[in-house]
């Protein structure tokens, strides 16, 4: 095994794993993988959609008015320190069994894909982790880890 | 702007430095525009968010600026147009600047809790988000913006600013006493008593009353109680001025509203031949103001003011404006 292959793990918990389908995003030129039973919708952004507030995290946009409810607006790319123009569209992402709690930065409205049998994930710190084998400049967004972010 | 005697549930939402925020109508007494209050201006060496003192309903109440203790873009200084929230915290009278009141949000409107670690919070001052027209206002709990260290800078400024207070009730007094009893050179003596203390704004508007007073013959020589004289509503402005123009009065209406002089009316046979409200000499523009106040008095001095007779015409068109005016607001 590849010390890269050694480096890298594929945590249970998030729902990735190969042949899963996911929602694939494009934020700048990176690309993001969005677990399927977390995706409940996808919306264009119009100029002004989304007000800005003092924020206390980089990543966060600010609030946008998703089914007569404030959510916050989440910017994946800055997560990992990267800048992009305001997006122009956006998943909302909830839970399976909860309110939607999100809405997530895209450039254009996503497609849903296969997870490749080869996948990997690099462990990382924040709530989006890289994915190794098969997709470039790809990464997971870690769903667990995002709720936990958002709820303190 | 809104007189608040009974008690109203819900909260108002207001705009500050480009943000919009709500505060529970619990403490709020009324809510009015900066120009409608007397204000005693702050003294040098203050926090940057203490406005001065205002007297309201008997009682100096501080002003202190939200944007500034927010820390959102603040006006450099406390413009006429700023909207003063009147109500206590900590049961201590206190007047909140903010820019704009946008209106009424009903108690029913559901809030969600503003996460803290997305969303600066301020300590606890904005600890929920609500959905207004489409657009997210923060609620805003006033009390929360106050760390010890802002206590302390609070009570001395409240200390440090008695003397401005113990003015401005003097000052006052002695307006509302020139107002009864017009003079020149009491407007005068009064003006240079304002810039003495620094209060510019004021000390010009008494310079201006002055000339005003100079500049009309009759008016300085009325007497110090006029013919008509009585509690000014905005129904009772528009008789008052439908009977001065057709009964071809001329004269100078005065109108009080408390603890000052917020304008007058010239009369010339019948036709209104200017009117002032405050700053405003545009005659349209102060006769509209002058019908916002509330709770004034007026009082009618019978003379000929000085200049020529006025376009009928324009009286008849100011009337009819402030019919429909009377008529919407009622």
């Amino acid at each position: 095994m590849s010390p890269l292959a050694q480096a890298v793990l594929t945590p249970p918990a998030g729902g990735f794993k190969p042949g899963a389908v996911a929602l694939r995003i494009r934020r700048g030129n990176m690309f993001f993988l969005l677990p399927r039973p977390w995706v409940r919708g996808m919306r264009e952004l119009h100029v002004g959609a989304c007000t800005p507030l003092p924020r206390a995290k980089r990543w966060v946009l600010g609030i946008v008015e998703e089914s007569s409810q404030p959510l916050p607006l989440l910017d994946p790319a800055a997560s990992l320190g990267a800048t992009a123009a305001a997006p122009t569209a956006a998943v909302v992402l909830g839970a399976p069994d909860r309110e939607p709690f999100a809405l997530v930065g895209a450039d254009e409205p996503g497609r849903f894909v296969s997870i490749p049998g080869a996948a990997l994930l690099e462990p990382e710190s924040g709530w989006v982790c890289r994915i190794h084998g098969g997709l470039k400049s790809t990464w997971w967004l870690e769903t667990g880890r995002l709720s936990a972010e958002l709820e303190g | 702007m809104i007189a608040t005697e009974k008690h109203l549930a819900g909260s108002l939402w207001l705009r500050v430095g480009g943000r919009d925020f709500s505060l529970s109508l619990e403490r709020v007494r009324r809510v009015a525009l900066c120009r409608q209050l007397r204000c005693a201006p702050p003294r040098t060496g203050v926090p940057s968010w203490w406005n001065g003192v205002t007297l309201d309903a008997g009682q100096p109440h501080p002003l202190l600026n939200l944007a500034e203790l927010i820390g959102v873009p603040a006006a450099p200084t406390l413009a006429p147009d700023a909207v003063v929230v009147l109500g206590s915290l900590w049961q201590q009278p206190v007047g909140l600047v903010c820019d704009h009141f946008r209106g009424v949000i009903p108690a029913a409107a559901p809030s969600w809790p503003l996460s803290p670690n997305l969303f600066v919070n301020a300590d606890g001052a904005l600890p929920r988000i609500r959905l207004c027209a489409g657009k997210p206002v923060t609620d805003l709990a006033p009390e929360q913006l106050f760390s010890a260290a802002r206590h302390t800078q609070f009570d001395q400024a409240m200390k440090d600013s008695k003397e401005n207070v113990d003015q401005l009730w003097e000052l006052s007094e002695l307006e509302q006493k020139l107002a009864g009893a017009p003079s020149a050179q009491g407007y005068l003596d009064l003006s240079a008593r304002y810039r003495k203390l620094g209060w510019v704004e004021e000390a010009e508007r008494m310079q201006a009353r002055a000339s005003e007073i100079k500049g009309h013959a009759a008016p300085m020589a009325r007497p110090a109680h006029g013919g008509l004289s009585g509690p000014c509503t905005p129904r009772v402005l528009l008789e008052l001025l439908q009977v001065l123009r057709l009964t071809t009065k001329s004269g100078e209406l005065l109108l009080d509203a408390p603890g000052r002089i917020a304008g007058s009316v010239s009369f010339h046979t019948g036709c209104i031949a200017a009117a002032r409200c405050g700053n405003t000499a545009d005659t349209r523009a102060a006769l509209k103001e002058l019908f916002a106040l509330r709770g004034g008095r007026y009082q009618f001095f019978p003379g000929a003011p000085a200049g020529d007779t006025p376009a009928p015409g324009d009286t008849a068109a100011f009337m009819a404006e402030l019919e429909t005016l009377v008529r919407t607001a009622s």
